[in-house]
């Protein structure tokens, strides 16, 4: 279960605290996004990489040692990049037009390059070791071959791979201007920060321009694609694409279905944000899709033409077809899945697993029984039941959506019923409710769930862990959110705002 | 001591000469192993092999006594090397989160636990992590520490777990995050040429090459900057997690710099082939079999060639959902979760765990008709099966499925130090004893 809210006075009277930050390596999304701001044109560097480590549900290489094979990748990456950049005239700016390559214009380039890179400016030392490099590939080559070099070792240098944060001393630190840009920008534009960003860092302004920075950031494309991305991962279905679905049942279901369903959830995360209110409300409750490919499964209400469409039955992110599809069996809706997504994303709830001995088998799909009745074991079974009336009861809520999110009124030949009970905790909103908007309501009255959506917040800004030293701060983020009904803006504001984002403690 | 065979040498490089592949489709079982031809030091190899769900232990388990006995349905293919098979049972886990898919017990001899930074209180699902490091993992730092590659990590049609981590039986100790699962490579395309892009000498090529002599300065310096940098950075780094990761980093890059020093090793051997012209998807489930050779191809070829001591291959994951189409199952994991004793599903389970050892047969029998000193590359060779469930009707997954190849070693150095509560693998304690 959550750790639970400190009690005030423990926090007025505490010094501020925040958690440790482990050295963190690129994700690959961030390393994908620093090569193409490096090289224009180069897409998808990251491709084959092994798998990034995930701090909740997001990707996150926070404290994780790098693997022999993943630091091969990362060297034949480096290599093939700077292959392509050192014979691109384009990307090596003054320094490809003049040949030969003087040494002068290779000491600019890693100057400016390198800055970028590494998100901070070279010190001399540095500057003169990349300088190395060019003479080695230089001598007895041509110019572009020494600037190819340079790039490949800056791509493969420590502080290009890490997020480097330099702490002098115990306990807290504050980070310094460089530092803070680059969390800002990959929190918010995931990727490294662009020359404003910079220019304020290098003056020293950042820090007191911080919410400005923030804001105008928040407004720029790339945001939309990162709160795309990371409402896919939050709700658990960046990869509905390898769902599968019992051809017999739903033959209507296909790749192509299901990507234009990751894609609606990542449309609709960037409508709520940045086209409408931004609010928890509409998060949880707005009734619209984007994504016109999807107009069958909404039984023609979505407009063949890109934009907003307006349909019935549907409660945001509760009932986006990717969310109902992820949390479904093959050939049925799963009312457990559906139940254990809400306790798990929306209240940060953990259940156990089945006991070693339970016998974890799906009911059949008998045609002569409801879903409903099928999964009434569960709560016959005093094994089972204490556990699934956690579940069950709530998933019920959902059987108005099949198992890829139709909206239907029978379930085979019974009509649906889809009242539901939030059975036990959150107690403040425990109780019967019908249907999935009613749920919302419920969930939006709850300040666990509240609660539950900054910290997934949290987590996806800070990529690492949080912990009990992380309790206080994270109170204050929670009032701020509530304070201000709900606004996501707000909240990922208070996040930026807080000592955490802006301290670091190495241990 | 081993007496080198100077014919062999001779025969190798003239096979490499003439680009050697194509003619020896798909490796050259009957030369001799390199690695025996340059040390004298007893070799040691180690495979570790999961597959994914279990069996049925009824069509599993041999019949007969200890001294005669049969073998069952499900490890039949493997009669012809019977003579060097251990077949282990009772291996009971004792678990203290339940979670019936606990690959990660099988290798690391831990009590599996919920891993608490990706997933854990407060994050919802909790994903499963082993409380050690697997075998392969501890024996890539000391078998493998010396070689090209200290692990080689060959996936099937391993897609990922929850999220896409944590998706293996091979687990790594790490002081801040405790114990990460280490991913493989599931593309062999990429795991050839990571090995073998550059084995081939040019054709013609005799003398030294200076083009290769340019990339290798090139190297050389790139990796001097990154280790002095990696350097300065630990020294000013205040946190021991800090420390041991840029630590591991510096390993990594040392391991590079051993391969830089050691030029010439991959000219006397025979790489795999590949044809790459038709390459498939690899991570259809439908290119499950022809992706698996290929990986078991390229694992056996780098035992052979001595790039590496220690391979992991993983068929699938555990708690997969993937399917097995040539079997005609669509979803093994479901197929699994039907009702208790339901005999067609044991049947499924019979013929997919039979599958998976007809590919270990075919790996084993390769290294068993491989000479190497006065026996085959098998005698120096343990391989460790096991997967994330036992009987998967029930995922109870006590590890009664974990068999060994006997090896032939005077002293196997597999402590059980650095795993918590390895007694439960008889496996760790019979090399143990050893």
């Amino acid at each position: 279960m959550i750790v639970l809210p400190p009690a005030p006075t423990e926090c007025a009277n505490a010094a501020p605290d925040v958690g440790a930050s482990p050295l963190s390596r690129l994700t690959h999304a961030a390393y994908d996004n620093t090569i193409r701001a490096l090289f224009p044109g180069i897409e998808s560097a990251a491709r084959g990489f092994l798998a990034d480590a995930h701090v909740g549900p997001f990707p996150s290489n926070a404290g994780v040692p790098v693997s022999e094979a993943q630091l091969d990748k990362y060297v034949a990456a480096a290599e093939s990049i700077a292959q392509r950049a050192a014979a691109d005239p384009a990307t090596l700016g003054a320094c490809g037009a003049q040949s030969p390559v003087t040494e002068q214009c290779a000491r600019e380039l890693i100057v400016d390059l390198g800055s970028r890179a590494f998100r901070r400016p070279l010190v001399e030392g540095e500057i003169a070791s990349y300088l190395a490099h060019y003479r080695v590939g230089a001598e007895g080559a041509t110019a572009s071959d020494g600037l190819r070099v340079v790039i490949s070792g800056l791509l493969q240098s420590p502080h290009f791979l890490y997020h480097v944060e330099q702490v002098a001393t115990e306990g807290l630190a504050l980070l310094d201007g460089h530092e803070l840009a680059a969390r800002l920008s990959y929190f918010l534009d995931g990727g490294p920060p662009d020359s404003e960003l910079r220019a304020l860092a290098a003056a020293g302004q950042l820090s007191e321009q911080l919410p400005q920075q923030a804001r105008r950031l928040l407004s720029s494309p790339a945001a939309r694609g990162v709160f795309g991305r990371m409402l896919q991962q939050w709700l658990g279905v960046d990869r509905v694409e390898e769902v599968t679905k019992d051809s017999a049942v739903v033959p209507e279901y296909s790749l192509q279905l299901a990507t234009a369903m990751k894609q609606e959830v990542a449309g609709f995360a960037a409508h709520v944000l940045f086209d409408a209110d931004h609010s928890l409300r509409t998060l949880l409750t707005g009734s619209v899709s984007v994504e016109p490919s999807l107009s069958a499964l909404y039984g023609g209400a979505v407009s063949a033409t890109p934009g907003v469409t307006v349909v019935e039955h549907r409660s945001g992110i509760l009932t986006l077809p990717a969310v109902l599809t992820t949390y479904s069996d093959a050939d049925q809706t799963s009312p457990i899945k559906r139940g254990k997504f809400v306790r798990n994303r929306l209240l940060c709830q953990e259940l156990p697993s089945p006991p070693p001995d339970a016998v974890v088998t799906l009911p059949k799909l008998d045609p002569s029984l409801s879903t409903r009745d099928r999964f009434a074991k569960h709560r016959e079974d005093p094994t089972c039941a204490g556990c699934h009336s956690l579940m069950d009861p709530l998933g019920f809520g959902f059987e108005a959506y099949d198992t890829i999110g139709r909206y239907r009124t029978h379930d085979g030949a019974f009509s649906v019923d889809d009242s539901g009970e939030l059975v036990g905790e959150p107690q403040s909103v425990a109780g019967p409710f019908k249907g999935v908007a009613e749920l919302a309501d419920k969930l939006l009255e709850s300040p666990e769930a509240q609660a539950c959506v900054a910290r997934y917040w949290t987590n996806f800004a800070l990529s690492r862990a949080l912990e009990q030293r992380d309790s206080c701060w994270m109170e204050r983020v929670n009032a701020t959110f509530r304070a201000s009904g709900g606004d996501l803006h707000e909240l990922i504001m208070a996040i930026v705002a807080a000592p955490a984002f802006k301290h670091r403690r190495a241990q | 001591m081993l007496i080198k065979d100077p014919n062999k040498w001779s025969r190798r490089r003239v096979l490499a000469g003439l680009g050697a592949g194509a003619a020896l489709s798909p490796f050259v079982p009957l030369l001799p192993s390199l690695a025996e031809a340059q040390t004298a030091e007893p070799i040691k190899r180690y495979c570790q092999w999961f597959y994914p769900l279990g069996t049925s232990p009824e069509s599993y388990f041999p019949s007969g006594s200890e001294t005669d006995w049969q073998l069952s349905s499900v490890l039949e293919p493997l009669e012809k090397l019977k003579g060097d098979l251990i077949v282990f049972r009772g291996l009971d886990q004792t678990k203290t989160v339940a979670n019936p898919h606990d690959a990660a017990c099988v290798f690391t001899g831990s009590v599996a636990a919920l891993d608490l930074i990706g997933h854990g209180p407060g994050y919802g699902d909790p994903n499963i992590v082993g409380q050690g490091t697997s075998v392969d993992q501890y024996l890539a730092a000391r078998w493998g520490k010396d070689k090209p590659y200290s692990l080689l990590q060959l996936d099937i049609c391993n897609n990922g777990g929850p999220a896409g981590s944590a998706a293996g039986a091979t687990f790594h100790t790490n002081s801040r995050l405790n114990y990460q699962g280490v991913p493989g490579e599931n593309d062999p395309y990429a795991a050839f040429d990571r090995l073998f892009a550059n084995a081939a000498p040019a054709p013609g090529q005799t003398g030294p090459d200076p083009k290769a002599e340019r990339i290798r300065r090139e190297k050389r310096s790139v990796i001097d900057n990154v280790l002095q940098e990696l350097t300065t950075l630990q020294n000013r780094s205040i946190h021991k997690g800090d420390k041991d990761i840029l630590e591991a980093h510096l390993q990594n890059v040392r391991s590079l710099e051993r391969r830089l020093q050691s030029p010439g090793l991959e000219a006397t051997c025979a790489p795999p082939v590949i044809d790459k012209a038709g390459k498939i998807d690899p991570l259809s489930y439908a290119n499950l079999l022809v992706l698996g050779k290929l990986q078991m191809d390229i694992g056996l070829a780098a035992f052979a060639c001595d790039l590496t001591r220690v391979l992991n291959i993983q068929w699938m994951r555990n708690g997969t959902d993937e399917s097995l189409p040539m079997l005609d199952i669509g979803n093994y994991h479901g197929l699994t979760h039907s009702a208790p004793g339901d005999a067609g599903m044991l049947e499924k389970v019979r013929q997919a765990s039979r599958l998976f050892h007809e590919q270990l047969a075919y790996f084993a029998q390769r290294l068993k008709d491989t000479p190497e000193g006065d026996g085959s590359m098998l005698d120096h060779t343990i391989i460790l099966t096991g997967s994330d469930v036992s009987e998967p009707q029930l995922h109870s997954n006590d590890i009664i499925l974990t068999s060994c190849w006997e090896a032939a070693m005077s002293s196997a150095p597999v402590a059980t130090s650095s795993t918590k509560r390895s007694t439960r693998i008889a496996c760790s304690s019979r090399f143990a004893r050893r």
